[in-house]
């Protein structure tokens, strides 16, 4: 009980006045009701005076133990430097850092010209008004030395710092640029000079990542990116100044840049289907591009100035394809290439109607039989139409149409016994000879040279010769046996060969008389004649066996080699290669050598190899059989 | 609240003082044993999270009480109206070069009430009185809290706080006393103090149960003031 009621003691003044009024109360005899009174009052007053009073204090006070104020740092290095930069109204971040984790920065105050300064969130604005000013900051940092004041947060170490400040301003601030192009493959940025000499930098980030990404500093005024390939990039460029401060200086946005792809239109139904692009103006920094079609690789080019893929034959491409151009993983899409008929494209296609035959004359036309009586000319290149004609006659169809054979004249057997005859690529200008055949059915086999002389088997032992021109039978020849075939005619009508007996004949026919040349062996069906259109005294011939070149008026061999063979289909002689069929292959050799060019597989269930026939020929880079065509 | 239990009392003392033989003005110095227990509590948990090292130095210890009693005497039985106050407290402080710091707490029970006291003895002119009591108790709790910084001279109030409320009380206890003139008596009790409904929590939850005692010297008015005298 240590504690004792001290203010009870003390009030001398309260003791006097009690006094005073006593002996007044003795004066006036109110001594008892004042002695009540009195002590009432004392005993009031001393309950308020003796409530516990809390006075007590602890008696370990600590020595002040030493201490030192921590380093200050921050994110410019403003700290190690005297000047500092700004431009006139900027705002900067003024951030600092305390260097010891226990001693954290618990307060900053920033004066410019000894002014107090708004400083939030570790940002400044400076004044606008250029000048050199002073700056100085009061930091206070937190203590280590473990007091009460210390760990209440209220003991402090102050770190002062004082720059002298440069405000600047630039005219035209607001028109300062930067611009890009392309050199060498590589992107060029470029922008206005800083112009100041107290500029330590340029800075380029990428101001669209968070945070913005740092590319590069530079002294200069342009800089090359490789890094460019085609796609959208923004550059923001700050100057960085003497002083460490950063001003931004301007933006260039670079453009996704695509390759403007096209396909061309092919010509010629074999032609490959070209894809164009431009080259890329940034390639420097690409080391391949691949070309996708539907997001199927098509291919890849290591050179990526090599600007033209073809598509493969085997390729398909229509409406629902699209074309994309890759570099690296950026892929250009090119939806404005509109998809065509033409895009139906692969090695074989149907270009015709598919009722009634094609028949094949020369390099550049095709003649359309229809069931309904129409003949039709297409020329197989661009695979367009050319003339129709309205047929009166009933015929059956490609067993009695014939064309010379340099393909300018067509002849065919009407069922009146009739022969019509006329140019192919001029069907309506066309003649009708008077009936030559009587009683025909209008099967028979037909010639027709160059020179319109026709060979007509008139019965199964005869033929009969016609001239076209003046209407009028100029000869008859009588096998002496039963004639299989007509096999060929040359183009000048002077020489004729036929089949019977299981073998060829070659005859010449002269105005008195028709002689045999040739009699060929043939077996199991397999041989060939024709007749060289380029040389009248010339012709070839296939005994299975054995492929040669005779000449007509002599026995003379101009060259013969080996040759297995199902069937010889054509001779393009113009080009010295001919189309034969061997096994599940067709085959297109080469006449004089009988050296193999090409060899395209098939089967029954290929179209092709459904399609192959008598009339089967080759036309550039394609065959055409019938109603199809297949490109190699 | 406060004006109905005024006019309680009001009415109580008129009519005592009315049928009276003598009236006993009584006043009173005794100690106060305070239980405090939650009050305690709270002082530990406040210590214990302070960052630096402190101590308690009071910890609402036994203190003065103080009471004012008026009865009337009717010779077996005694009734009348009381006025106590106590005070106590609990202070942490802690100090060195840096700072001064203290929390304080300050704990101030103002209790008035109806007494009842039943003659059960007497023995030369010493009487022996029964106490029972009951009343309204008005307690008050005081919070400072403040750290004086030696480098900056300078005093920071970190909290101060003064909360109020009030409850029923009631005591028992014994009461002797001794008649020295035909106007004044001393007397000597000791009464267990409680507070039956008080259940709040924290420093206003300083329960103030616990024994009192102490000394009265009282003040022995006639039935007629004319016969008053301050001696025999």
């Amino acid at each position: 009980m240590k504690q004792i009621c001290d203010r009870a003691k003390k009030p001398d003044a309260v003791m006097d006045l009690l006094t005073t009024i006593y002996k007044l109360a003795e004066k006036k005899n109110f001594t008892g009701l004042f002695l009540k009174i009195l002590v009432i009052s004392m005993f009031l007053f001393t309950l308020q005076s003796c409530d516990l009073k809390l006075d007590e204090e602890v008696d370990h006070i600590p020595e002040r133990p030493f201490d030192v104020a921590p380093g200050i740092t921050d994110m410019h290095n403003f700290m190690s430097l005297d000047t500092l930069y700004f431009y006139a109204g900027q705002e900067s971040t003024f951030d600092f850092k305390s260097d010891t984790s226990n001693k954290q920065i618990l307060s900053i105050k920033i004066f410019i010209d000894n002014e107090p300064m708004k400083y939030t969130n570790s940002r400044l604005k400076f004044p606008v008004k250029p000048g050199i000013y002073k700056l100085k900051a009061e930091i206070y940092t937190g203590t280590e030395t473990g007091s009460i004041a210390n760990l209440a947060d209220y003991e402090r170490h102050l770190i002062e710092k004082e720059w002298t400040l440069i405000i600047y301003k630039i005219e035209n601030f607001s028109e300062i640029q930067g611009k890009y192009s392309f050199v060498n493959g590589r992107l060029k940025l470029e922008w206005d000079e800083f112009p100041y000499p107290f500029i330590k930098e340029y800075q380029i980030i990428d101001p669209w990542t968070c945070p913005a990404t740092h590319i590069l500093f530079t002294r200069n005024n342009s800089i090359y990116d490789s890094t460019y390939w085609g796609f959208i990039k923004p550059f923001q460029i700050n100057v960085i100044t003497k002083g460490n401060s950063v001003l931004y200086w301007c933006q260039i946005i670079v453009p996704e840049i695509a390759p403007n792809i096209s396909i061309s239109y092919a010509d010629s139904s074999c032609e490959k289907l070209k894809i164009m692009w431009d080259a890329p103006p940034y390639y420097d920094h690409l080391t391949s591009a691949s070309l996708y079609i539907s997001n199927n690789l098509h291919s890849i080019s290591n050179n990526v100035r090599d600007t033209v893929s073809l598509l493969d034959f085997d390729q398909p491409f229509g409406k629902e394809n699209m074309i994309y151009l890759r570099y690296k993983w950026k892929s250009f899409a090119e939806p404005k290439i509109a998809a065509s008929k033409r895009f139906n494209y692969g090695n074989t296609y149907t270009p015709f109607n598919k009722d009634g035959q094609i028949i094949p004359v020369n390099n550049n036309v095709a003649i359309h039989l229809y069931p309904t009586w129409r003949m039709i000319t297409y020329n197989t290149e661009l695979v367009s139409t050319g003339d129709t004609l309205h047929l009166n006659e009933h015929f059956m169809v490609n067993l009695n149409l014939t064309t010379s054979p340099n393909g300018t004249q067509y002849a065919y057997v009407t069922n009146k016994g009739k022969i019509r005859t006329g140019l192919v690529n001029n069907l309506s200008q066309n003649i009708i000879s008077p009936t030559i055949l009587p009683g025909t059915t209008g099967n028979e086999e037909l010639r027709i040279s160059d020179n319109k002389i026709a060979c007509i088997k008139s019965s199964i032992y005869t033929l009969k010769f016609y001239d076209l021109n003046t209407m009028q039978t100029i000869q008859l020849f009588d096998a002496g046996a039963e004639i299989d075939k007509i096999t060929n005619m040359s183009s000048d009508a002077k020489y004729f060969s036929i089949t019977f007996n299981n073998s060829d004949h070659v005859y010449k026919r002269e105005d008195e008389a028709i002689t045999k040349l040739y009699e060929l062996q043939s077996q199991s069906g397999k041989s060939f004649l024709s007749f060289n259109p380029l040389n009248s005294e010339q012709f070839f011939y296939y005994d299975s066996q054995e492929f040669s070149c005779r000449n007509l008026n002599n026995s003379v061999i101009n060259f013969s080699y080996p040759l297995e063979a199902d069937k010889i289909l054509h001779l393009d002689i113009a080009n010295n290669r001919m189309l034969v069929a061997v096994g599940n292959n067709l085959c297109i050799i080469s006449i004089t050598d009988g050296k193999m060019l090409n060899q395209i597989p098939f089967s029954q269930d290929n179209p092709v190899g459904k399609s192959i026939g008598q009339n089967s020929i080759l036309i550039g880079n394609k065959i055409v059989s019938n109603s199809l065509f297949y490109c190699f | 609240m406060k004006k109905s239990i005024f006019i309680f009392f009001a009415i109580c003392l008129t009519a005592i003082i009315s049928n009276a033989q003598d009236l006993h003005l009584g006043f009173s110095a005794g100690l106060a044993f305070a239980n405090m227990e939650g009050a305690r509590s709270s002082l530990e948990n406040k210590l214990h999270s302070l960052p630096y090292q402190a101590g308690i130095t009071d910890n609402f210890p036994a203190w003065f009480e103080y009471k004012a009693e008026m009865s009337a005497d009717f010779d077996m039985v005694m009734f009348g109206v009381y006025y106590m106050r106590s005070s106590t407290g609990g202070r942490i402080s802690a100090k060195d070069y840096s700072a001064n710091y203290f929390y304080n707490v300050e704990m101030i029970n103002n209790a008035f009430g109806f007494s009842t006291k039943l003659l059960f003895d007497e023995i030369n002119k010493t009487r022996f009185f029964v106490t029972l009591g009951i009343g309204q108790q008005h307690l008050k709790s005081i919070i400072n809290e403040e750290m004086y910084l030696y480098s900056t001279k300078r005093k920071t109030i970190l909290k101060k706080d003064e909360t109020e409320g009030q409850s029923i009380h009631a005591l028992a206890g014994l009461f002797v006393e001794k008649r020295l003139t035909t106007n004044i008596s001393v007397a000597a009790y000791v009464n267990y103090y409680f507070s039956p409904f008080y259940t709040e929590s924290g420093y206003r939850a300083a329960n103030w149960k616990g024994f009192r005692s102490g000394l009265t010297f009282c003040i022995i008015v006639p039935e007629s003031i004319k016969n008053y005298s301050i001696a025999e």
